[in-house]
């Protein structure tokens, strides 16, 4: 399936990109192994939301490219992308609140080679409650639930690699840690997850490598233990290096 | 009894095509939340090419599938393609007129494809085949029309529940990026959703061709009548939608029937526009969303310094150009100028306070009949502004916690309902001679009148430009921006959005007295609500934020009739849409012609360009609306 010569499931080769006149990403080089989570940390603004953009085709990069197991997909569309087997949640709650729960599972069959019963049995077997509450509107399901409800298009859709973007913001913590370990569940199944976090602790626990991210640029990359000590340091750093920026008498 | 019943039958039957237009206007508006003006007009084209398929001798059936399911279909797929696509986040005013420059394209289209003066007649389905049922005679006609009302809409309803492109419609409606990430793709699916709400315009059209005159205005208007079933069922909402076609339906047939009041001589037709109105009064209310930071480059209001040097120098030229126009101009200028009094008028309404009137014609209208029944003096003039003025309160009044579109559709209902019970009713003019209008103060000569009235558009202008300097003016931006933040910060909406349409209608109506004055006559025609919908098309594509634009809109629009005679009768409204879909399709630029000139000069305020960020920050807090068009479920 793979050339031998990869290393990445999904690799972003000095991306750069913006919104407008202003720039967010600057030379970004990442590479999201082949099987393992990879998590990517850094502060309010670090440009982590904008990097799920460029990977996911929702955003264009406006230069750099975008490579998906050794093809290059950079300018492809979102749907494009999600049909090859790139499943991206994006942040918030990633379902449709006014179709139901079974309508949103048949929204995951775009999915090439998935039927509608794939998706439902595989979703229903992990997450029982969902069974129960198929033809509630997915918006009046508890916060948790949606969750489950999003993640169950990672799970059902077996995609080559799967993007996470602040999937704990706004969960009680007991609901948040049940979705990171089911996270590493999905990881050890053999799918390649980057995980983007706000919060450095958890992602730290169950993430293979950890990238740190501040004003746009990969600082620090490394197994969670070598960046354990320096994600602090790389948060208030990153505000140093930019007081040193400004002209400042000398 | 038997009348009863029989009236009852035939509001029902009309009732059915109501609902079949209604429920396709629903289908683009949830689809991609731009509500079709132009849906009438794709349902008149529609009748005329069945017309024209029976005339080359094509059978019923084959010109009937034709029309519905080939040529309707692909207009909406074109629309969608060159024009809605582009549209994006635009704002209200923008998506209004873009549909609305497309509804004048197609009247316009059709006017010169199918000779206006020729009188047309289909035969119904089945000729003249007819069944009884229970003492009521039933034709096939009317047979195939509720067979089409219950057919279709169940078959929708299937459809949107049952097939995975169904679902990804209403899905693409929820969260169009979502529905991107899982794979469906929003661009095909608002595609499709344009094509199915054509085809029933289309489908509505075709069954109405032979129970009326084959007449595009008469058609594109009935058609429009659809718009209160839908506004009934919130736009969203597909059983709703219909109901309210079937009750719309019966309740003008029984009008028909009974109301015999002489001095409401229309009061028939206006029925559904009543409907509509009462429609929007009784539907809850919407609930205020948090507004997004839109990035949209605002024009800089320039000082009062700055306006009144500018006023001098405007008035100078004013003077020199007044005194060496052709004689034979100087008629046309002054309309011009009167016209762009009126349309001076939308910039504080809709280029300030983003409420999109659709009447402003109509509050023009007002003010010059009033000033022709109070004489031309100061007394005149005065009444010429007061009473618009008085009667844009009683509109503001109902219509308070109405916003955005509802807001639009509510002046639309009423600009409708005056056309027809107003400005036609025989003792406000009579309709042979139409109504004298005094000169205002008894200015004599055409040239002394321009300078007149182009030195009241000036003041106008001034009063303008400090009104958005003022508190007032203020607020009102602030209201357009985002009411919620208005509600967090206690700012009342109430005295804001009174007092905007006060003022906005009476400066319509002074317009509408000056250029009464200039023609000297007016008809019962000269204030139709086409037109009303054309001038704001012309302030929003020249730039409806300023006044330079309004001034460029008005004068373009009188050359337009020196444009017609070399590019034919279909110039008009050609020229018009391509400068709408050059305006929309240049950069995007929602300040209109004007405004793309004035960022060339970084003229407007600057605002960085912002992300334009997945709904996600409101969905937290977003209220579950009902089953999206289905309307099962809670």
């Amino acid at each position: 399936m793979t050339a031998p010569t990869l290393t990445g499931a999904l690799e972003l080769r000095r991306v750069n990109a913006g919104y407008g006149k202003v720039a967010v990403l600057h030379d970004v080089d990442l590479v999201v192994p082949d099987g393992g989570i990879l998590a990517l940390l850094g502060p309010n603004g670090a440009g982590k939301s904008t990097l799920l953009r460029v990977a996911s085709g929702r955003t264009q990069p406006t230069s750099g490219t975008v490579v998906l197991r050794g093809q290059d997909v950079t300018g492809r569309s979102p749907e494009r992308l999600a049909r090859t087997g790139l499943c991206s949640v994006p942040e918030g709650r990633a379902v449709f609140p006014n179709l139901s729960v079974t309508d949103n599972l048949r929204m995951w069959t775009y999915r090439p080679g998935l039927s509608r019963k794939d998706v439902e049995e595989r979703a229903f077997a992990r997450f029982p409650r969902l069974k129960d509450r198929r033809r509630q509107l997915a918006g009046r399901l508890s916060g948790g639930e949606q969750q489950m409800l999003a993640m169950s298009r990672a799970l059902t859709a077996n995609p080559d690699v799967l993007l996470l973007d602040e999937i704990s913001m706004g969960l009680a913590p007991v609901v948040a840690a049940e979705l990171f370990s089911l996270v590493r569940q999905i990881a050890d199944s053999g799918t390649p997850v980057l995980l983007v976090e706000q919060f450095a602790r958890t992602a730290l626990e169950i993430a293979d490598t950890v990238a740190v991210m501040s004003q746009g640029r990969i600082r620090v990359t490394g197994s969670p233990d070598e960046v354990r000590d320096r994600v602090l340091e790389t948060y208030l750093h990153a505000d140093t290096a930019h007081a040193r920026q400004d002209p400042a008498p000398s | 009894m038997s009348t009863l019943l029989a009236l009852t039958v035939a509001g029902l039957v009309t009732g059915c095509i109501y609902a079949l237009t209604a429920s396709g206007l629903v289908l683009t508006y949830t689809t991609s939340g731009i509500f079709n003006f132009a849906h009438g007009a794709i349902g008149m084209i529609a009748a005329f090419f069945y017309w024209q398929l029976i005339e080359w001798g094509v059978p019923t059936l084959p010109a009937f599938l034709l029309a519905v399911l080939v040529l309707s279909p692909l207009m909406g797929v074109v629309v969608e393609r060159i024009m809605i696509r582009r549209l994006g986040n635009a704002s209200l005013e923008v998506t209004l007129t873009v549909t609305v420059g497309l509804l004048l394209l197609l009247i316009a289209i059709a006017n010169t494809v199918w000779d206006p003066l020729t009188a047309r007649r289909v035969q119904p389905f089945f000729g003249s085949h007819q069944v009884t049922v229970g003492g009521v005679i039933l034709s096939y006609h009317q047979l195939v029309v509720i067979a089409a009302a219950v057919v279709v809409p169940l078959a929708l309803w299937a459809f949107l529940r049952q097939a995975r492109t169904g679902v990804a419609l209403r899905a693409v409606v929820d969260d169009r990026e979502l529905a991107a990430l899982t794979g469906a793709s929003p661009s095909t699916v608002g595609m499709i959703g344009w094509a199915m709400g054509a085809a029933l315009a289309g489908l509505a059209g075709v069954l109405l061709v032979s129970q009326v005159e084959l007449n595009a205005i008469t058609l594109t208007l009935l058609v429009i009548n659809g718009y209160a079933a839908a506004v009934m069922g919130r736009l969203s909402n597909l059983p709703l939608t219909i109901a309210g076609g079937l009750l719309l339906g019966v309740l003008q047939s029984l009008a028909i029937g009974y109301v015999t009041i002489s001095w409401l001589n229309q009061v028939q037709t206006s029925i559904p526009m009543v409907f509509l109105f009462v429609a929007l009064l009784i539907a809850p209310p919407t609930r205020l969303r948090v507004g997004q930071l839109a990035p949209l480059l605002a024009p800089r209001v320039p000082s009062a310094r700055r306006s009144l040097q500018s006023a001098l120098v405007f008035l100078a030229i004013a003077a020199l150009v007044t005194a060496i126009l052709p004689a034979g101009q100087v008629a046309s200028v002054t309309h011009g100028v009167a016209i762009a009094i009126i349309l001076l008028s939308l910039v504080p309404m809709v280029g300030y306070g983003s409420m999109v009137s659709l009447c402003q014609l109509t509050f023009a209208g007002i003010g010059c009949v009033a000033m022709a029944k109070t004489g031309g003096s100061v007394l005149g003039l005065v009444v010429a502004v007061l009473a618009p003025a008085a009667v844009g309160l009683l509109i503001a009044l109902p219509t308070m916690r109405l916003r955005g579109l509802y807001l639009s559709l509510a002046t639309l209902a009423f600009g409708y309902a005056m056309d027809d019970n107003f400005f036609s009713n025989s003792s406000v003019m009579t309709q042979t001679l139409g109504l004298p209008v005094p000169r205002p103060l008894g200015i004599d000569g055409p040239r002394p009148y321009l300078l007149f009235v182009t030195a009241a558009f000036t003041v106008c202008a001034l009063g303008v430009l400090a009104l958005r300097r003022s508190t007032f003016g203020r607020r009102l931006v602030a209201l357009g921006d985002s009411p919620a933040g208005c509600a967090t910060i206690g700012m009342g909406i109430r005295s804001t959005k009174l007092g905007i349409f006060a003022l906005s209608a009476g400066l319509a109506g002074l317009g509408g007295a000056l250029m009464g004055g200039q023609e000297g006559v007016v008809g019962y025609t000269d204030f139709p609500l086409l037109l009303s919908l054309t001038l704001l098309l012309m302030a929003v594509v020249w730039g409806v934020r300023t006044i330079s634009g309004v001034l460029l809109a008005a004068l373009f629009f009188e050359l337009i009739p020196h444009l017609n005679g070399q590019l034919g009768p279909v110039g008009n409204s050609v020229l018009s849409l391509l400068v709408g879909l050059g305006a929309v399709g240049l950069g995007k630029n929602q300040n209109g012609i004007v405004g793309t000139l004035l960022q060339k000069t970084s003229g407007l305020t600057k605002l960085p360009s912002l992300p334009h960020p997945r709904r996600a920050a409101d969905q937290g807090d977003q209220p579950v609306r009902e089953e999206v068009l289905t309307g099962a479920q809670s």
